[in-house]
Protein backbone atom coordinates (compact mmCIF):
# COMPACT_ATOMS: atom_id res chain seq x y z
CA UNK A 1 0.00 0.00 0.00
CA UNK A 2 1.11 3.67 -0.75
CA UNK A 3 1.16 6.49 1.50
CA UNK A 4 0.55 9.37 0.07
CA UNK A 5 3.60 11.90 -0.52
CA UNK A 6 1.35 14.52 1.56
CA UNK A 7 1.41 12.72 4.54
CA UNK A 8 4.98 13.56 5.11
CA UNK A 9 4.39 16.60 7.09
CA UNK A 10 2.40 14.72 9.75
CA UNK A 11 5.94 12.02 10.02
CA UNK A 12 7.60 12.71 12.96
CA UNK A 13 11.06 11.59 14.51
CA UNK A 14 10.97 9.15 17.42
CA UNK A 15 12.34 11.19 19.86
CA UNK A 16 9.92 14.03 19.05
CA UNK A 17 7.33 15.06 22.23
CA UNK A 18 4.70 12.74 21.61
CA UNK A 19 0.86 13.03 23.71
CA UNK A 20 1.39 13.25 27.04
CA UNK A 21 -2.02 13.34 29.26
CA UNK A 22 -2.89 13.86 33.02
CA UNK A 23 -6.35 13.43 33.93
CA UNK A 24 -8.04 13.60 37.32
CA UNK A 25 -11.12 14.11 38.99
CA UNK A 26 -13.39 12.78 41.57
CA UNK A 27 -16.82 12.51 39.36
CA UNK A 28 -19.29 12.51 37.88
CA UNK A 29 -17.23 10.13 36.11
CA UNK A 30 -13.82 9.23 38.14
CA UNK A 31 -10.86 9.36 36.52
CA UNK A 32 -6.99 9.51 37.49
CA UNK A 33 -4.58 8.73 34.88
CA UNK A 34 -1.39 10.03 33.63
CA UNK A 35 0.57 8.62 30.67
CA UNK A 36 2.86 9.06 27.74
CA UNK A 37 2.46 8.12 24.15
CA UNK A 38 5.53 8.18 21.53
CA UNK A 39 5.32 8.88 18.02
CA UNK A 40 4.93 5.86 16.46
CA UNK A 41 3.85 4.27 19.85
CA UNK A 42 0.72 2.02 19.94
CA UNK A 43 -1.34 1.97 23.63
CA UNK A 44 -4.02 0.43 24.32
CA UNK A 45 -6.39 1.29 27.00
CA UNK A 46 -7.95 -1.82 28.33
CA UNK A 47 -10.65 -2.87 30.90
CA UNK A 48 -14.26 -3.51 30.63
CA UNK A 49 -16.99 -1.20 29.54
CA UNK A 50 -18.10 1.22 31.97
CA UNK A 51 -13.92 1.73 33.34
CA UNK A 52 -13.59 5.44 31.45
CA UNK A 53 -12.26 4.74 28.59
CA UNK A 54 -13.91 6.33 26.17
CA UNK A 55 -13.91 9.34 28.55
CA UNK A 56 -9.71 9.48 28.79
CA UNK A 57 -10.09 9.35 24.99
CA UNK A 58 -12.61 12.33 24.60
CA UNK A 59 -10.93 14.62 27.20
CA UNK A 60 -7.68 14.23 24.91
CA UNK A 61 -10.00 15.14 21.68
CA UNK A 62 -11.40 18.13 23.69
CA UNK A 63 -15.03 16.73 24.02
CA UNK A 64 -14.55 16.29 27.44
CA UNK A 65 -13.38 18.56 30.13
CA UNK A 66 -12.14 16.81 33.30
CA UNK A 67 -11.37 19.02 36.53
CA UNK A 68 -8.03 18.48 36.28
CA UNK A 69 -6.47 18.35 33.06
CA UNK A 70 -3.30 18.65 31.26
CA UNK A 71 -2.79 17.27 27.55
CA UNK A 72 -0.04 18.14 25.56
CA UNK A 73 1.13 16.61 21.76
CA UNK A 74 3.38 17.12 19.45
CA UNK A 75 4.93 19.93 22.05
CA UNK A 76 1.78 22.27 22.14
CA UNK A 77 -0.31 22.38 25.09
CA UNK A 78 -4.22 21.33 24.38
CA UNK A 79 -5.33 21.94 27.43
CA UNK A 80 -3.97 22.45 31.11
CA UNK A 81 -6.12 23.71 34.07
CA UNK A 82 -3.97 25.38 35.61
CA UNK A 83 -3.06 27.74 33.46
CA UNK A 84 -6.57 27.90 32.02
CA UNK A 85 -5.48 27.21 28.57
CA UNK A 86 -7.87 25.04 26.54
CA UNK A 87 -8.00 24.57 22.59
CA UNK A 88 -11.47 23.30 21.37
CA UNK A 89 -11.41 19.54 19.41
CA UNK A 90 -11.44 22.03 15.92
CA UNK A 91 -8.42 23.60 16.74
CA UNK A 92 -6.59 20.32 17.96
CA UNK A 93 -5.44 18.15 14.67
CA UNK A 94 -6.67 14.90 16.82
CA UNK A 95 -7.89 11.61 14.03
CA UNK A 96 -10.48 10.17 15.76
CA UNK A 97 -12.57 7.05 15.42
CA UNK A 98 -15.29 6.85 17.29
CA UNK A 99 -16.84 3.18 18.08
CA UNK A 100 -20.23 3.97 16.20
CA UNK A 101 -18.33 5.72 13.52
CA UNK A 102 -20.23 9.06 13.34
CA UNK A 103 -19.95 9.19 9.97
CA UNK A 104 -21.86 12.11 8.32
CA UNK A 105 -25.21 10.42 7.09
CA UNK A 106 -25.99 12.86 4.15
CA UNK A 107 -22.48 12.85 2.68
CA UNK A 108 -20.75 10.38 0.55
CA UNK A 109 -17.68 8.59 1.48
CA UNK A 110 -16.22 11.19 -0.74
CA UNK A 111 -17.84 13.96 0.94
CA UNK A 112 -16.69 12.21 4.72
CA UNK A 113 -13.15 12.26 4.14
CA UNK A 114 -13.12 16.30 2.46
CA UNK A 115 -14.67 17.52 5.54
CA UNK A 116 -11.62 17.04 7.46
CA UNK A 117 -9.50 18.16 4.74
CA UNK A 118 -10.64 22.04 5.80
CA UNK A 119 -6.79 22.64 6.58
CA UNK A 120 -6.02 22.10 2.95
CA UNK A 121 -6.95 24.50 -0.22
CA UNK A 122 -10.09 23.46 -2.01
CA UNK A 123 -8.66 22.45 -4.71
CA UNK A 124 -6.13 19.76 -3.28
CA UNK A 125 -9.15 18.38 -1.10
CA UNK A 126 -10.92 16.26 -4.01
CA UNK A 127 -7.56 14.30 -4.86
CA UNK A 128 -6.76 14.10 -1.43
CA UNK A 129 -9.75 12.86 -0.29
CA UNK A 130 -9.68 10.12 -3.19
CA UNK A 131 -6.22 9.33 -2.02
CA UNK A 132 -7.06 8.49 1.15
CA UNK A 133 -10.19 6.60 -0.03
CA UNK A 134 -7.80 4.29 -2.31
CA UNK A 135 -5.67 3.60 0.98
CA UNK A 136 -8.22 1.88 2.62
CA UNK A 137 -9.33 0.58 -0.90
CA UNK A 138 -12.84 2.13 -1.03
CA UNK A 139 -12.51 4.68 -3.87
CA UNK A 140 -14.78 2.87 -6.05
CA UNK A 141 -17.72 3.22 -3.77
CA UNK A 142 -16.37 7.10 -3.08
CA UNK A 143 -20.00 8.10 -4.45
CA UNK A 144 -22.08 5.90 -2.21
CA UNK A 145 -23.51 7.31 1.08
CA UNK A 146 -23.00 5.46 4.43
CA UNK A 147 -26.06 3.85 4.78
CA UNK A 148 -25.71 2.07 1.59
CA UNK A 149 -21.84 0.65 3.24
CA UNK A 150 -21.28 -2.37 4.86
CA UNK A 151 -20.42 -1.86 8.86
CA UNK A 152 -16.50 -2.57 7.56
CA UNK A 153 -16.60 -0.48 4.61
CA UNK A 154 -17.95 2.89 7.22
CA UNK A 155 -15.42 1.57 9.93
CA UNK A 156 -12.47 2.04 6.90
CA UNK A 157 -14.24 5.40 5.62
CA UNK A 158 -13.91 6.73 9.57
CA UNK A 159 -10.65 5.19 9.47
CA UNK A 160 -9.82 7.58 6.07
CA UNK A 161 -11.50 10.82 7.98
CA UNK A 162 -9.30 10.53 10.77
CA UNK A 163 -6.19 10.59 8.42
CA UNK A 164 -7.40 13.03 6.12
CA UNK A 165 -6.67 15.87 9.40
CA UNK A 166 -3.62 15.30 8.89
CA UNK A 167 -3.29 14.50 12.97
CA UNK A 168 -0.70 15.21 15.50
CA UNK A 169 -2.52 11.81 17.28
CA UNK A 170 -4.78 8.96 16.51
CA UNK A 171 -7.09 7.93 18.90
CA UNK A 172 -9.06 4.71 18.23
CA UNK A 173 -12.14 4.20 20.23
CA UNK A 174 -12.58 0.14 20.12
CA UNK A 175 -12.70 0.11 16.25
CA UNK A 176 -13.03 -3.58 15.70
CA UNK A 177 -15.74 -4.28 18.27
CA UNK A 178 -18.79 -3.70 15.94
CA UNK A 179 -17.37 -6.11 12.56
CA UNK A 180 -16.96 -10.16 11.73
CA UNK A 181 -14.40 -11.46 12.13
CA UNK A 182 -12.79 -11.67 8.71
CA UNK A 183 -13.39 -8.27 8.62
CA UNK A 184 -11.15 -7.49 12.03
CA UNK A 185 -8.47 -9.62 10.50
CA UNK A 186 -8.20 -7.35 7.12
CA UNK A 187 -8.79 -3.95 9.55
CA UNK A 188 -6.28 -5.21 11.72
CA UNK A 189 -3.42 -5.35 9.19
CA UNK A 190 -4.84 -2.17 7.92
CA UNK A 191 -4.19 -0.64 11.28
CA UNK A 192 -0.77 -2.28 11.02
CA UNK A 193 0.15 -0.51 7.52
CA UNK A 194 -1.13 2.76 8.83
CA UNK A 195 0.58 2.51 11.89
CA UNK A 196 3.98 2.16 10.19
CA UNK A 197 3.56 5.04 7.59
CA UNK A 198 1.87 8.08 10.46
CA UNK A 199 4.46 7.97 13.24
CA UNK A 200 2.06 9.52 15.57
CA UNK A 201 1.28 8.52 19.04
CA UNK A 202 -1.98 6.01 18.31
CA UNK A 203 -4.64 5.60 21.50
CA UNK A 204 -6.43 2.86 20.59
CA UNK A 205 -9.73 1.64 23.60
CA UNK A 206 -10.80 -1.51 23.72
CA UNK A 207 -11.95 -3.82 25.87
CA UNK A 208 -10.99 -7.27 23.85
CA UNK A 209 -7.50 -8.69 25.04
CA UNK A 210 -6.24 -10.39 21.76
CA UNK A 211 -7.27 -7.24 20.25
CA UNK A 212 -5.08 -5.13 22.81
CA UNK A 213 -2.03 -7.87 23.05
CA UNK A 214 -2.36 -8.37 18.50
CA UNK A 215 -2.18 -4.16 17.80
CA UNK A 216 0.09 -2.29 21.37
CA UNK A 217 3.19 -1.41 21.97
CA UNK A 218 2.18 -1.01 25.60
CA UNK A 219 -1.11 -2.04 27.70
CA UNK A 220 -2.91 -0.01 30.13
CA UNK A 221 -5.20 -1.56 32.53
CA UNK A 222 -8.05 0.68 33.54
CA UNK A 223 -10.79 0.37 35.77
CA UNK A 224 -13.30 2.93 37.54
CA UNK A 225 -11.09 5.49 35.53
CA UNK A 226 -7.59 4.28 37.47
CA UNK A 227 -4.49 2.77 36.18
CA UNK A 228 -4.35 -0.18 37.64
CA UNK A 229 -1.21 -1.70 35.53
CA UNK A 230 0.95 -0.53 32.80
CA UNK A 231 3.50 -2.39 30.57
CA UNK A 232 4.24 -4.51 27.55
CA UNK A 233 1.54 -6.74 26.89
CA UNK A 234 3.42 -9.62 27.52
CA UNK A 235 4.41 -8.17 30.49
CA UNK A 236 0.85 -7.41 31.97
CA UNK A 237 -0.48 -10.71 30.84
CA UNK A 238 2.09 -13.26 32.24
CA UNK A 239 2.15 -11.11 35.80
CA UNK A 240 -1.04 -9.55 36.31
CA UNK A 241 -0.54 -7.59 39.47
CA UNK A 242 -3.74 -7.69 40.89
CA UNK A 243 -7.21 -9.63 41.03
CA UNK A 244 -8.44 -6.27 39.71
CA UNK A 245 -6.21 -6.77 36.83
CA UNK A 246 -7.13 -9.97 36.23
CA UNK A 247 -11.20 -8.78 36.25
CA UNK A 248 -10.41 -6.06 34.71
CA UNK A 249 -8.63 -8.44 31.28
CA UNK A 250 -11.09 -11.32 32.37
CA UNK A 251 -8.11 -13.57 33.49
CA UNK A 252 -8.81 -16.85 35.74
CA UNK A 253 -7.80 -15.65 39.34
CA UNK A 254 -5.04 -18.00 40.75
CA UNK A 255 -6.68 -20.90 42.50
CA UNK B 1 -66.27 43.13 -2.60
CA UNK B 2 -66.00 38.90 -2.16
CA UNK B 3 -62.65 39.10 -0.30
CA UNK B 4 -60.82 41.78 1.81
CA UNK B 5 -57.73 41.95 -0.27
CA UNK B 6 -56.41 44.44 2.27
CA UNK B 7 -56.80 42.00 5.02
CA UNK B 8 -55.46 39.15 3.48
CA UNK B 9 -52.50 41.43 2.71
CA UNK B 10 -51.90 41.98 5.99
CA UNK B 11 -52.06 39.03 7.20
CA UNK B 12 -49.65 37.95 4.27
CA UNK B 13 -47.44 40.19 6.15
CA UNK B 14 -48.02 39.58 9.64
CA UNK B 15 -47.52 35.41 8.85
CA UNK B 16 -43.74 36.09 6.49
CA UNK B 17 -42.50 39.20 9.26
CA UNK B 18 -43.00 36.58 11.91
CA UNK B 19 -41.99 33.05 10.02
CA UNK B 20 -38.76 35.45 9.64
CA UNK B 21 -38.23 36.69 13.06
CA UNK B 22 -38.90 33.32 14.33
CA UNK B 23 -36.38 31.20 11.93
CA UNK B 24 -33.00 32.82 13.96
CA UNK B 25 -34.86 33.35 17.21
CA UNK B 26 -36.37 29.78 16.80
CA UNK B 27 -33.16 27.94 15.90
CA UNK B 28 -31.20 29.14 18.39
CA UNK B 29 -33.65 28.36 21.04
CA UNK B 30 -34.62 24.42 19.78
CA UNK B 31 -30.54 24.00 19.49
CA UNK B 32 -30.00 24.84 23.18
CA UNK B 33 -33.07 23.18 24.05
CA UNK B 34 -31.81 20.15 22.35
CA UNK B 35 -28.06 19.86 23.16
CA UNK B 36 -27.55 21.65 26.24
CA UNK B 37 -29.22 19.52 29.33
CA UNK B 38 -28.63 22.20 31.97
CA UNK B 39 -31.26 22.90 35.11
CA UNK B 40 -33.03 25.58 33.38
CA UNK B 41 -33.88 23.60 30.29
CA UNK B 42 -37.37 22.31 31.32
CA UNK B 43 -38.16 25.74 32.85
CA UNK B 44 -37.42 27.33 29.06
CA UNK B 45 -39.30 24.50 27.69
CA UNK B 46 -42.18 25.06 29.54
CA UNK B 47 -42.04 28.47 28.59
CA UNK B 48 -41.87 27.87 24.99
CA UNK B 49 -44.84 25.68 25.39
CA UNK B 50 -47.03 27.50 27.32
CA UNK B 51 -48.57 29.45 24.43
CA UNK B 52 -50.31 25.70 23.22
CA UNK B 53 -52.35 25.68 26.44
CA UNK B 54 -53.23 29.31 27.36
CA UNK B 55 -56.01 31.17 25.85
CA UNK B 56 -55.00 33.57 23.47
CA UNK B 57 -56.88 35.97 24.64
CA UNK B 58 -55.05 35.80 28.32
CA UNK B 59 -52.19 36.28 26.14
CA UNK B 60 -53.71 39.52 24.38
CA UNK B 61 -54.77 41.02 27.36
CA UNK B 62 -50.89 40.92 29.44
CA UNK B 63 -49.78 42.15 25.91
CA UNK B 64 -52.12 44.71 25.91
CA UNK B 65 -51.39 45.63 29.32
CA UNK B 66 -46.99 45.18 28.61
CA UNK B 67 -48.23 47.62 25.58
CA UNK B 68 -50.03 50.11 26.60
CA UNK B 69 -48.85 53.54 27.43
CA UNK B 70 -49.18 53.08 30.90
CA UNK B 71 -46.09 50.59 30.77
CA UNK B 72 -42.49 51.22 30.80
CA UNK B 73 -41.89 48.97 27.81
CA UNK B 74 -45.00 51.09 26.18
CA UNK B 75 -43.33 54.31 26.63
CA UNK B 76 -40.10 53.48 25.69
CA UNK B 77 -41.62 52.15 22.45
CA UNK B 78 -43.42 54.99 21.51
CA UNK B 79 -40.39 57.22 22.73
CA UNK B 80 -38.19 55.50 20.44
CA UNK B 81 -41.00 54.82 17.40
CA UNK B 82 -43.20 57.90 17.80
CA UNK B 83 -46.25 55.47 17.82
CA UNK B 84 -47.84 53.06 20.88
CA UNK B 85 -46.99 49.41 20.34
CA UNK B 86 -50.45 48.48 21.27
CA UNK B 87 -52.90 48.22 17.87
CA UNK B 88 -50.12 48.97 15.75
CA UNK B 89 -48.80 45.76 13.16
CA UNK B 90 -45.31 46.28 14.98
CA UNK B 91 -47.44 45.15 18.44
CA UNK B 92 -49.24 42.53 16.46
CA UNK B 93 -45.88 41.17 15.08
CA UNK B 94 -44.87 40.96 18.75
CA UNK B 95 -47.82 39.15 19.98
CA UNK B 96 -47.56 36.62 17.03
CA UNK B 97 -44.28 36.23 17.28
CA UNK B 98 -44.43 35.05 21.17
CA UNK B 99 -47.84 33.09 20.39
CA UNK B 100 -45.91 31.18 17.73
CA UNK B 101 -42.63 30.20 19.50
CA UNK B 102 -43.52 26.68 20.18
CA UNK B 103 -45.07 25.99 16.82
CA UNK B 104 -41.60 27.43 15.40
CA UNK B 105 -39.80 25.87 18.44
CA UNK B 106 -40.77 22.05 18.95
CA UNK B 107 -40.31 20.71 14.75
CA UNK B 108 -37.00 22.32 14.96
CA UNK B 109 -35.65 21.14 18.52
CA UNK B 110 -37.23 17.35 17.51
CA UNK B 111 -35.02 17.18 14.35
CA UNK B 112 -31.66 18.53 16.53
CA UNK B 113 -32.38 15.74 19.09
CA UNK B 114 -32.74 13.39 16.35
CA UNK B 115 -28.76 14.38 14.85
CA UNK B 116 -27.06 11.04 15.53
CA UNK B 117 -25.62 11.66 18.39
CA UNK B 118 -21.46 11.67 17.81
CA UNK B 119 -21.69 13.50 14.27
CA UNK B 120 -21.10 16.95 16.03
CA UNK B 121 -18.43 15.77 17.54
CA UNK B 122 -17.05 13.80 14.90
CA UNK B 123 -17.30 17.41 12.90
CA UNK B 124 -15.47 19.45 15.20
CA UNK B 125 -12.91 16.91 15.77
CA UNK B 126 -12.54 16.78 11.50
CA UNK B 127 -11.68 20.36 12.31
CA UNK B 128 -15.04 22.35 11.48
CA UNK B 129 -15.53 25.06 14.06
CA UNK B 130 -19.08 24.78 15.63
CA UNK B 131 -20.42 27.57 13.49
CA UNK B 132 -18.87 25.70 10.44
CA UNK B 133 -20.55 22.39 11.56
CA UNK B 134 -23.64 24.08 11.56
CA UNK B 135 -24.39 24.86 8.58
CA UNK B 136 -22.60 21.75 6.79
CA UNK B 137 -23.54 19.30 9.33
CA UNK B 138 -26.46 20.43 11.10
CA UNK B 139 -28.74 22.45 8.61
CA UNK B 140 -28.36 19.72 6.29
CA UNK B 141 -29.63 17.01 8.69
CA UNK B 142 -32.53 18.71 10.58
CA UNK B 143 -33.65 21.16 7.48
CA UNK B 144 -37.11 19.42 6.86
CA UNK B 145 -37.36 20.33 10.41
CA UNK B 146 -36.78 24.20 9.79
CA UNK B 147 -39.19 23.93 6.77
CA UNK B 148 -41.69 21.93 8.79
CA UNK B 149 -41.41 25.08 11.83
CA UNK B 150 -41.71 28.01 9.19
CA UNK B 151 -44.75 26.07 7.35
CA UNK B 152 -46.53 26.26 10.73
CA UNK B 153 -45.74 29.21 11.97
CA UNK B 154 -47.03 30.70 8.53
CA UNK B 155 -50.15 29.22 8.63
CA UNK B 156 -51.20 29.69 12.24
CA UNK B 157 -50.00 33.23 11.72
CA UNK B 158 -52.85 33.67 8.81
CA UNK B 159 -55.53 32.15 11.03
CA UNK B 160 -54.89 33.66 14.49
CA UNK B 161 -57.82 35.04 15.74
CA UNK B 162 -57.53 35.95 19.56
CA UNK B 163 -54.40 37.45 20.56
CA UNK B 164 -54.94 39.44 17.06
CA UNK B 165 -57.84 41.02 18.24
CA UNK B 166 -57.15 41.72 21.72
CA UNK B 167 -53.73 42.89 20.50
CA UNK B 168 -54.29 44.95 17.38
CA UNK B 169 -58.36 45.69 17.66
CA UNK B 170 -59.22 45.08 14.50
CA UNK B 171 -58.17 48.34 12.69
CA UNK B 172 -58.82 48.16 8.62
CA UNK B 173 -55.28 48.30 6.65
CA UNK B 174 -53.51 48.79 10.02
CA UNK B 175 -54.27 45.67 12.47
CA UNK B 176 -57.61 44.20 10.50
CA UNK B 177 -56.56 40.67 9.52
CA UNK B 178 -58.01 38.21 7.47
CA UNK B 179 -59.24 35.82 10.15
CA UNK B 180 -60.75 39.30 11.67
CA UNK B 181 -62.29 40.32 8.40
CA UNK B 182 -63.86 36.62 8.26
CA UNK B 183 -65.76 37.38 11.46
CA UNK B 184 -66.63 40.82 10.36
CA UNK B 185 -68.65 39.38 7.44
CA UNK B 186 -69.79 36.52 9.64
CA UNK B 187 -71.44 38.98 11.92
CA UNK B 188 -72.71 41.00 9.47
CA UNK B 189 -74.47 37.72 7.86
CA UNK B 190 -72.52 38.33 4.90
CA UNK B 191 -72.06 34.51 4.21
CA UNK B 192 -70.78 34.73 0.42
CA UNK B 193 -67.73 36.77 1.88
CA UNK B 194 -66.64 34.61 4.96
CA UNK B 195 -67.17 31.66 3.23
CA UNK B 196 -65.20 33.26 0.58
CA UNK B 197 -62.31 34.13 2.62
CA UNK B 198 -62.60 30.87 4.95
CA UNK B 199 -62.22 28.89 1.88
CA UNK B 200 -59.08 30.94 0.95
CA UNK B 201 -57.80 30.65 4.64
CA UNK B 202 -57.99 26.77 4.12
CA UNK B 203 -56.34 26.53 0.88
CA UNK B 204 -53.52 27.78 2.45
CA UNK B 205 -53.36 25.65 5.39
CA UNK B 206 -54.10 23.08 3.86
CA UNK B 207 -50.68 23.48 1.89
CA UNK B 208 -48.85 24.28 4.75
CA UNK B 209 -50.08 20.86 5.84
CA UNK B 210 -49.09 19.28 2.88
CA UNK B 211 -45.73 20.44 2.77
CA UNK B 212 -45.05 19.18 6.89
CA UNK B 213 -46.60 15.95 6.39
CA UNK B 214 -44.73 15.31 2.74
CA UNK B 215 -41.41 15.94 4.52
CA UNK B 216 -42.29 13.92 7.68
CA UNK B 217 -42.72 11.14 4.73
CA UNK B 218 -39.70 12.24 3.27
CA UNK B 219 -37.84 12.05 6.06
CA UNK B 220 -38.98 8.58 7.08
CA UNK B 221 -38.02 7.29 3.99
CA UNK B 222 -34.68 8.19 4.14
CA UNK B 223 -34.16 6.97 7.77
CA UNK B 224 -35.34 3.26 6.34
Amino acid sequence: MDWPVAWGAVMTDDDAPGLVVELRQGGPIPLDVSFECHAGELIALIGPSGAGKTTILRAIAGLYRPAVTRVACGGEIWADTRTGVFRPPHDRRVGMVFQSYALFPHLTALGNVEVALSHRSPAERRAAAHDLLGLVQLDALSHRKPSELSGGQQQRIALARALAREPRVLLLDEPLSAVDRRTRRHLREELAVVRSAVRVPIVLVTHDLDEAAALANRLIVIDEGQVLQAGLPGEVLADPQSDRVRDALDLPRPA
Amino acid sequence: MLIDWSAFRLSLELAACTAALLLPLGLWLARRLAFRHGRGKVVLEALVALPLVLPPTVLGYYLLVAFGGASPLGQLWSHVFGHVLAFSFDGLLVASVLINLPFAVQPMQRAFEALPPDVREAAWVSGLTPWRTFWRIELPLAWTGVLSAFALTFAHTMGEFGVVLMVGGGIPGETKTAALSIYDRAQAFDTASAGAMSALLLGISVIAIAVVYGLAGRVGRRHD
